[in-house]
């Protein structure tokens, strides 16, 4: 076969040539994902970025505090400090030779960088300025303003908040406009954003019963959930398989109801309040959730007759079912877990959770039927349910706390509070976020947004055009709608991943969450999705590739 | 001398036939603990029935037998097959079982101790749909109590503890507990020995003794009150043959591995049998309560199903740190993966560092700085890979996928055309008509082939869009001046060439070389007649198992992966897909004329969806159900008995630094479990899981080889013995026969004096010199176990 090609090869060498030197160059790099460079997530409520280029020194950039000034507002100075210019500690030799400064052993950009380090203007400093007071405001609240106003210019840049909460945001999104040019320099466009959130409550839930999440992270989730501007931390603590919090006044529900209370299973008071403090100095609210009367089978093993016991024709046959709600030591138990409650968690809110109650153990409990009975429900179960939540929630309120509950009790006709914030969390979320607010309730979504479920490919996008306002109703209802969440069971998650599957596509909730509703086409988002999973690489969380092949600039490291 | 000889008869019957004093226990798990196909006791003529069973099926006239029974046989006088006591066997012979009756009561002083082994209460045997159901809905384990069906909650199994992954082909744990420790523990190679085995001590040392409980966390008593069981202090591996530097297709990775009260022994014919002989025995240990490590009396006789077991990862979607790669080996070999195929480029970069074609890598990968895989990188990931016993295949596919290598060589890729006729600034395949590409080629394999030293190479050869081709007129034209009509016959030619200048390269480099080849190569060049060669091997990764039956009926060698793409993801466990692939399952053993020629199979991962941060949650240990179905037998292939030892490959995994992700629902990985006093959540969960069990005893696991190899730790204690006895016979019969040459001397003898034949004095002789080269053999155990014996005993087991 050679000779053939050899005489055809010779005849259009040169035609070929020439006609591949010229199309060369119209080759398309499909090999990656286009990123954007140093603009936001989620993108601001109004943006203008301008074409003037500014450089950032780390070693002479400051953040001068122009207005009030408090612990929360240094240490987030602190932490955006070591965000933003984290690659210049990599880049700065551990001796003080000034030569050496960004020419680290081995630069991958230090071509890049000559050419950008010409001679532009530098930001020196940025100026933050909390207008609100700022010491001793205590926690993060539903009510918070989180609205801020940042501007970049020539030789000057401003950051204004109202509240120190707004502040935070306004620190993130700068550390979002910065981008870095080489191994150590950073630069900035001229920027101006007038922002504040669209929906109040953001929220990430994690679910550390069905497998025990480490501290650390949860921690992590923390950051990765202020790196998005989420400000809800739905702690579903406990559940159905183990009890890993450390209940003071009940040891026993920890001792005998975690996985492994004598060693690792386990979160102590002193975890608790680590993660509180931690999710304050990000302006996180921490929402525990204690999940009665399902889901309820762990806490039985500690607390022996709070269960309801399953009987077969009468006779108790081994298994437990909900909580039973005929008997006074049941609320004496509750009262005394939501006294301990409501002081080991910061947050005026606590989630009741009432969902997936299974009536059928209830139905074959004799004592039960006889309770109904006597109490004139009949065979109405939900009756029932409604009896333990209103009783239950006659004990959260005498502590003074707001609740939220999963959508069933309202569906089961249970009759509750109306300052309740109900969870939808079923299909068909469009009727019943109609039907929610028509009572009159406040409501959260979350329906759309169980991370847990995967598929292959880019299922982002499917998260991002979900819309928690999208429904029949008056704007009145609408404006019922405070927000929603992104839930990540536990089923087949562990320290090990949950991460990495819950971030970026977590990133599509926080966008829908804050942004304008406008911001609404996936593929408009594409290229800042993709930098925005590589600022969190970047950042050392393990965010997973959604958009298909590309490559980051620092790739995934574990031990940063 | 008759005397004589027959004390020398009872001296060695009374040592080989070890007593059993109450040193030996039963952990108080052992029974009730989940540990599969094992915690039971059996004798020898059990085991050769149930080995005779598996072979010829049950006896016809005799019902299955309960091997719970065994338990109870225990104390009773065990007899052998024809009624006579037994002596010895080939199985170990410490076994309590094999303990022959006294023959002469009167030798013995003190009646023997009875072992004190509480008795295990009936195992319940429950309908497995009764207590524990398989939740179809969402493809997850989960319970659900019989009597009501509103109550259902998903969980996990709970994990086993020390059962080895994959299933060994003969695998006979019994409830004897042994004790090791970390610190006491010592490794030695009896037979050949090199790098590879000397980082495997390492490497067993460390992943043996990974400590998930603290150390004194708690007290155990055993059934006797103890707090302590034996000790073992010796791993000894007997290598029979030199070590070869690469691990190659032809290694033989049998091994036979026992547990004794006197050691571990492994023995392998070669290095890389011994490899997964240490890894299946650092699996065997595991920890009680109390910290201590324990492993199980076991016997295990082992051999791959499949000599080709990969593992593919594509570094070219994304770019895959070498880190994250080691780490990735470092799975793989505790899984007994022996394949690592490296699909290093594709369309979308080109990390490979070429020094030949330096602008392939500048202008092809994602940053030349950063991305890319140097030479040196790939010489220790090579080296890594070689010490664990797995080969590193590369692939460099073409004319397909090769998008990236266009940045940096001009006219290697064929120009596309529109339908009018014009360029239509999109670059498809190799452009297969230029010389220029086959120089490029060769220019590249050749220094490809230096670096990588396995014998296969990786061309890949799959989706070739065609349509580039064909819409090119300068290939249209080369096409009808060499009178090919269908355009795989182009594919053909190029693939010809590419096998020809790799064959070419082999000669040069003294070796011989196995390409492999994506299916379509095979297909499309059967299409036109033409066929990839003997020496090459066909990968399957799409089509059915019928493709498969007809291309291994046809002679082609195959390695197939159709069924283990494991970058497709979906909600809830999908292992059992991989575990229990369809187009291997009907592909059975027996099933097929021409079995050898399905070499193996390969988990692949590409990387669209995957890097550094997820790669290893992703693949472990989804890929640990694949290396079961490509090691051990086909048998091996009931799901719910694998589930907790699969639950436990992934703690263990876990637990020596690997981060592999969740695999089957709700759980948590230690395996401290059923211990009274103690809080587990597993205790109910763990009941309930049992409850549902078929049978775990049954050792339906493989079957035997013909021989077994087992190096008789215990003799060597008989090493001075019989030294020392047989020098006093020679001294005495020197002596007795140069004094006096009385006939009763002569009649002790058995022939007279100076005659040539050969008599018991000769026969001494013989056995002195085995016994002498007997005792250098086992010299460096022996100078071990005296030092050893020198040492202070502490009262306390110490971490």
């Amino acid at each position: 076969m050679a000779f053939t090609e050899n005489v055809a090869a010779s005849r259009f060498n040169l035609v070929y040539l020439a006609l591949t030197v010229l199309l060369l160059q119209y080759v398309p790099h499909c090999a990656s994902i286009t990123q954007t460079v140093g603009q936001p997530w989620p993108l601001p409520q109004s943006y203008k970025s301008g074409t003037n280029v500014q450089s950032l020194d780390a070693d002479t950039f400051l953040f001068r505090v122009v207005g009030n000034d408090c612990d929360l507002l240094r240490e987030a100075i602190v932490r955006y400090y070591k965000i933003i210019f984290r690659t210049a500690a990599d880049a700065a030799p551990s001796h003080e030779d000034e030569v050496l400064r960004f020419q680290p052993k081995s630069d991958p950009t230090v071509l890049e960088w000559d050419q950008y380090n010409t001679d532009e203007s530098v930001l020196g400093s940025l100026d933050v300025k909390v207008e609100d007071k700022c010491v001793d405001i205590g926690y993060p609240s539903l009510d918070m303003d989180e609205s801020y106003a940042l501007t970049v210019t020539t030789g000057s840049a401003t950051l204004v908040g109202k509240s120190i909460w707004g502040v935070m945001r306004g620190l993130e999104t700068f550390s979002q406009l910065v981008y870095e040019v080489g191994l150590g320099a950073y630069q900035v466009n001229d920027t101006e954003i007038q922002d504040f959130p669209r929906f109040a409550h953001r929220g990430v839930l994690l679910d550390t019963s069905r497998h025990y999440l480490s501290l650390r992270s949860i921690l992590q989730n923390l950051d990765a959930m202020a790196y998005n501007k989420m400000n809800v931390f739905h702690w579903h603590i406990v559940d159905e398989i183990s009890f890993p919090y450390e209940s003071r006044t009940f040891p026993q529900l920890n001792i005998q109801g975690a996985y492994q209370p004598a060693y690792t299973h386990t979160y102590t008071q002193e975890n608790v309040r680590t993660v509180i403090e931690y999710a304050r100095l990000r302006g996180i609210r921490v929402v525990p959730e204690f999940d009665t009367p399902g889901h309820s089978l762990s806490w039985g093993k500690g607390q022996p007759d709070l269960l309801t016991k399953c009987c077969t024709k009468g006779v108790f046959n081994g298994h437990y079912g909900p909580v039973d709600p005929t008997v006074n030591s049941t609320y004496t138990f509750l009262t005394g877990l939501v006294d301990e409650l409501s002081k080991v968690f910061a947050d005026h809110y606590f989630h009741l959770g009432g969902d997936e109650v299974s009536f059928g153990c209830w139905e074959s409990n004799p004592n039960i039927t006889q309770f109904m009975n006597k109490t004139g429900m009949g065979r109405n179960y939900a009756k029932l349910e409604e009896y333990y939540m209103q009783r239950l929630v006659d004990i959260v309120a005498k502590k003074n706390m707001g609740y939220i509950i999963w959508q069933e009790v309202i569906d089961n006709g249970v009759k509750v509070r109306p300052d309740t914030v109900v969870e939808v969390w079923r299909s068909g979320q469009e009727a019943e976020l109609a039907k929610v607010t028509n009572l009159g309730y406040r409501a959260i979504l979350s329906s759309c947004w169980y991370l847990n479920y995967i598929s292959y490919g880019s299922d982002w996008m499917t998260y991002y055009k979900c819309d928690p306002q999208r429904f029949n109703g008056t704007s009145q209802q609408k404006e019922l709608v405070i927000g929603g969440e992104l839930c990540m069971w536990g089923e087949y998650v562990d320290s090990t991943n949950v991460i990495s599957r819950t971030w970026p596509r977590g990133s599509a909730v926080a966008e829908r969450l804050w942004s304008a509703e406008e911001v609404k086409f996936p593929e408009a988002a594409e290229a800042r999705m993709e930098e925005q999973r590589c600022r969190l690489i970047g950042r050392g969380l393990p965010a997973e590739p959604v958009s298909g092949a590309g490559h980051c600039r620092h790739e995934y490291d574990p031990d940063q | 001398m008759h005397g004589l000889s027959k004390c020398v008869a009872v001296l060695l019957l009374l040592c080989f036939t070890r007593r059993v004093t109450s040193e030996e226990y039963r952990h108080p798990d052992a029974v009730s603990s989940g540990v599969p196909g094992g915690w039971q006791r059996i004798n020898a003529s059990e085991y050769r029935r149930l080995v005779a069973e598996h072979k010829h099926g049950p006896p016809k006239d005799q019902p299955a037998s309960d091997h719970l029974d065994a338990e109870k046989r225990f104390d009773e006088p065990l007899r052998g097959d024809r009624g006579k006591p037994l002596r010895r066997s080939n199985y170990g012979d410490d076994e309590p079982a094999f303990r022959a009756e006294p023959q002469r009561p009167r030798l013995r002083r003190t009646p023997r101790p009875k072992l004190a082994i509480p008795t295990a209460p009936p195992r319940p045997r429950a309908n497995f749909s009764k207590d524990v159901i398989w939740l179809v809905d969402d493809n997850t384990f989960g319970l659900r109590p019989a009597d009501d069906q509103s109550l259902k909650i998903r969980m996990g199994p709970p994990p086993a503890s020390g059962s080895p992954w994959p299933m060994p082909r003969v695998y006979q744990p019994m409830a004897l507990v042994y004790q090791l420790k970390s610190a006491e523990f010592h490794m030695h190679a009896l037979g050949f020995t090199c790098d590879v085995l000397e980082t495997a001590f390492e490497r067993t040392q460390k992943n043996a003794f990974v400590a998930s409980v603290p150390a004194n966390a708690g007290e155990v008593f055993y059934s006797d009150g103890r707090t302590a069981v034996p000790v073992i202090y010796y791993l000894n591996v007997t290598v029979a043959k030199r070590c070869d530097k690469y691990p190659s297709l032809r290694m033989v990775e049998s091994y036979d591995l026992e547990v004794k009260r006197s050691g571990v022994t492994i023995y392998a014919q070669e290095v890389w049998g011994a490899l997964r002989g240490l890894e299946t025995f650092s699996q065997l240990v595991y920890q009680d309560d109390a910290g201590h490590f324990l492993i199980n009396k076991t016997f295990i006789s082992d051999y791959p199903r499949f000599a080709h077991r990969g593992v593919l990862i594509d570094t070219a979607r994304h770019y895959i740190s070498k880190e994250v790669l080691i780490s990735n080996l470092e799975a793989m070999a505790q899984n007994k993966f022996n394949v690592f195929h490296w699909h290093i480029v594709d369309d979308q970069s080109f990390p490979y560092q070429s020094k030949v074609l330096p602008n392939l890598t500048e202008f092809g990968s994602y940053n030349p700085k950063t991305h890319i895989y140097t030479h040196e990188d790939i010489v220790e990931i090579v080296n890594e890979a070689r010490l664990r016993g797995i080969r590193v295949i590369p692939e460099f596919d073409s004319p397909g996928h090769t998008l990236s290598w266009g940045y940096g060589t001009d006219h290697l890729l064929t120009s596309c055309y529109d339908y009018t006729g014009e360029p239509n600034g999109f670059y498809g395949p190799v452009n297969p008509i230029l010389k220029w590409t086959y120089t490029v080629m060769q220019r590249l394999f050749t220094e490809v082939m230096e670096l990588f030293p396995d014998m296969s190479i990786h061309l890949g050869g799959d989706e070739v869009p065609y349509e580039c081709w064909t819409a090119n007129p300068f290939i249209k034209r080369f096409m009808r001046r060499n009178n090919m009509e269908d355009v795989k016959e182009l594919l053909n030619l190029y693939e010809k060439r590419i096998l020809s200048i790799i064959s070419e390269i082999g000669k040069r480099q003294n070796r011989r070389v196995r390409p492999i080849v994506w299916q379509e190569v095979y297909d499309d060049s059967g299409q036109v007649g033409g066929s990839v060669g003997p020496d090459t091997i066909v990968q399957m990764w799409k089509g059915s198992g019928y493709d498969l039956q007809a291309m291994v009926e046809a002679g082609q060698k195959v390695i197939y992966s159709t069924c283990w793409y494991l970058d497709y993801i979906s909600y809830g466990q999908d292992w059992q897909k991989y575990y229990n692939c369809e187009g291997l399952t009907t592909f059975e053993e027996s099933g097929s004329r021409n079995t050898s020629n399905l070499i193996g199979g390969e988990a692949c991962m590409w990387t669209e969806y995957v890097d550094d941060s997820i790669l290893m949650p992703r693949l472990w240990p989804r890929a640990t159900a694949i290396a079961e179905r490509l090691w051990s037998s086909a048998s091996v292939n009931d799901m719910v008995l694998a589930a907790p030892r699969i639950e436990e490959q992934r703690c263990r995994m876990q637990r020596r630094g690997l981060a592999v992700g969740v695999l089957a629902g709700p759980g948590y990985c230690n395996h401290i479990r059923n211990t009274p006093g103690a809080a587990h959540n597993w205790s109910y969960f763990a009941r309930l899981w049992k409850l549902g069990q078929r049978n775990y005893d049954t050792p339906s696991y493989g079957q035997l080889k013909n021989k077994v190899y087992v190096v008789d730790m215990n003799a060597m204690y008989l090493v001075p013995l019989v030294i020392v006895v047989s020098i006093c016979c020679l001294t005495l019969l020197s002596v007795l026969q140069d004094t006096s040459r009385s006939r009763i001397i002569t009649f002790f003898l058995l022939r007279a004096p100076g005659t040539s034949r050969l008599g018991v004095r000769g026969l001494l002789y013989v056995f002195l010199l085995f016994a002498f080269a007997w005792c250098v053999w086992t010299a460096p155990i022996w100078m071990n176990v005296w030092e050893d014996t020198k040492k202070p005993k502490l009262s306390q087991p110490v971490f």
